[in-house]
């Protein structure tokens, strides 16, 4: 259980982290809808919430370390 | 030092609030967000009611009032819709220019028509990707009788579709740079069209000018004097950025906090968890980095002691602010915030043009070094054999 929540919340965070990156480097270009990297931003982001999000995640990591 | 507003700037400011509560509907935003129309009767309210150019002369349409109250109504439009209040304070881009560099013939011709809703204008000075790169520009003024003839492309012209006059940095063979007012309705002159993920309401594209003829009082100041404009101008525009950025954020932080004040999970209020009580104040605490930051940059420019080096500090930790207040902001509404119909959704969206508009950290980071360290050489390390 504590493992799944790990990797559910760094791989998560990790995605929107680069991805946020990929989008900054591109500057203007990103923005364009013809450019897929705007809709690797939108998906991206999606993943922090479903599934139990980031903020429940470290609970439950919380509480499997016994805290 | 003194860090309250002046009765008059609150007054200002709670009228550009109270305009935007009762103008701005939400139903309204989503859909000119979704067709990336631009709010129309809004902007002509907005214009009647005084808030478009507030900052020009009293003689060219305006009331007379500093930048700072110009960009507190910014910030109050952002703050009630990041989509409209960035369209609204978007129509008179670059007028800056013609406010410092032109003549009063310009300024009668170009700013009073803008602060009554009858023009809006546009930029046109970068031809690559990259909208601050200037040093690939090929549009060439050429010398006619009365006037200038004009040729090449412009890209991400903000107001592409909309403007009816666009100020255009060109060369002249001889004299260098110039910029100049190029009118929509002369011929040669093509738009294509940008579709973009935020801003959606603000048309971008690219610009095409086959043979425009440009009459010789559209020229604004001297020949050779283009690159001060475009610097001044992007001065302007960094600081209606921030205070975009500021009244975003601000607007995000807002919902996120009803948000969690009323919804419920596992039998309490979401602003009973810690970590979204931590969530909040963090927000808070950035909210008031930010507009402390846009403030003293904006108080600086009306006292015209613009200091380049803040400026870019402002800009760069304003944009970084926005984008992460969004972003938690999205996240307490959880699966919610991911809809169209919630505001917050669009305010993500919008957060991204809003940042690409300030500079990416990076550029104002070489800025802020250069200005400290003086120039950059590229070094690399010696191979190793």
């Amino acid at each position: 259980m504590k493992d799944a929540s790990i990797v559910k919340l760094f791989c998560t965070e990790s995605l929107q982290r680069i991805v946020q990156k990929a989008m900054a480097i591109q500057k203007n270009i990103g923005l364009m809808m013809e450019n897929p990297i705007q809709r690797f931003l939108r998906d991206a982001r999606l993943f922090k919430i479903p599934e139990g999000t980031s903020e429940i995640q470290h609970l439950v990591i919380a509480r499997e370390l016994g805290l | 030092m003194d860090f309250e507003l002046s009765d008059e700037q609150k007054d200002v400011q709670k009228a550009a609030r109270e305009f935007a509560e009762g103008e701005f509907d939400p139903d309204l935003a989503l859909e000119l967000d979704q067709k990336g129309k631009f709010p129309e009767s809004i902007w002509k309210k907005a214009a009647q009611l005084g808030f478009i150019g507030i900052h020009y002369p009293e003689e060219f349409g305006g009331q007379g009032l500093g930048f700072f109250e110009n960009l507190l109504v910014i910030e109050a439009f952002c703050r009630v819709d990041s989509g409209i209040g960035s369209a609204l304070s978007s129509v008179d881009l670059g007028s800056e220019v013609i406010l410092k560099f032109g003549s009063s013939e310009q300024k009668n011709q170009f700013l009073t028509p803008l602060t009554k809703g009858e023009r809006r204008l546009g930029i046109a000075f970068a031809e690559s990707e990259d909208s601050r790169d200037l040093t690939t520009i090929s549009t060439i003024a050429e010398r006619r009788m009365d006037g200038y003839s004009i040729h090449g492309k412009k890209s991400f012209v903000l107001n592409a579709s909309l403007a009816d006059s666009f100020i255009t940095l060109c060369q002249e063979p001889r004299e260098g740079w110039i910029t100049l007012m190029i009118e929509r309705e002369k011929d040669g002159i093509e738009v294509h069209p940008i579709e973009k993920i935020g801003w959606r309401m603000i048309p971008f594209g690219d610009l095409l000018f086959k043979e425009v003829p440009v009459p010789t009082g559209n020229r604004i100041g001297r020949e050779g004097e283009g690159m001060a404009h475009v610097n001044h101008c992007y001065q302007a525009m960094g600081l209606k950025s921030a205070a975009q950025a500021l009244g975003a954020a601000q607007g995000a932080f807002d919902r996120a906090m009803q948000y969690a004040k009323q919804r419920e999970q596992f039998g309490k209020k979401l602003s009973q968890f810690q970590v979204i009580r931590h969530k909040l104040a963090d927000m808070a605490v950035s909210i008031e980095v930010a507009r402390w930051l846009t403030y003293k940059a904006a108080a600086e420019y009306d006292h015209k002691r613009i200091d380049p080096g803040f400026l870019s500090i402002a800009q760069l930790e304003v944009g970084r602010r926005l984008v992460a207040i969004v972003d938690e902001s999205l996240q307490i509404f959880g699966g919610y915030g991911y809809i169209a119909e919630q505001a917050i959704e669009h305010y993500f969206r919008d957060a991204w043009a809003i940042g690409v508009e300030l500079g990416t950290e990076e550029e104002q980071k070489d800025l802020i070094a250069e200005i400290m360290l003086g120039p950059f050489t590229s070094f690399s390390p010696p191979s190793v054999k």
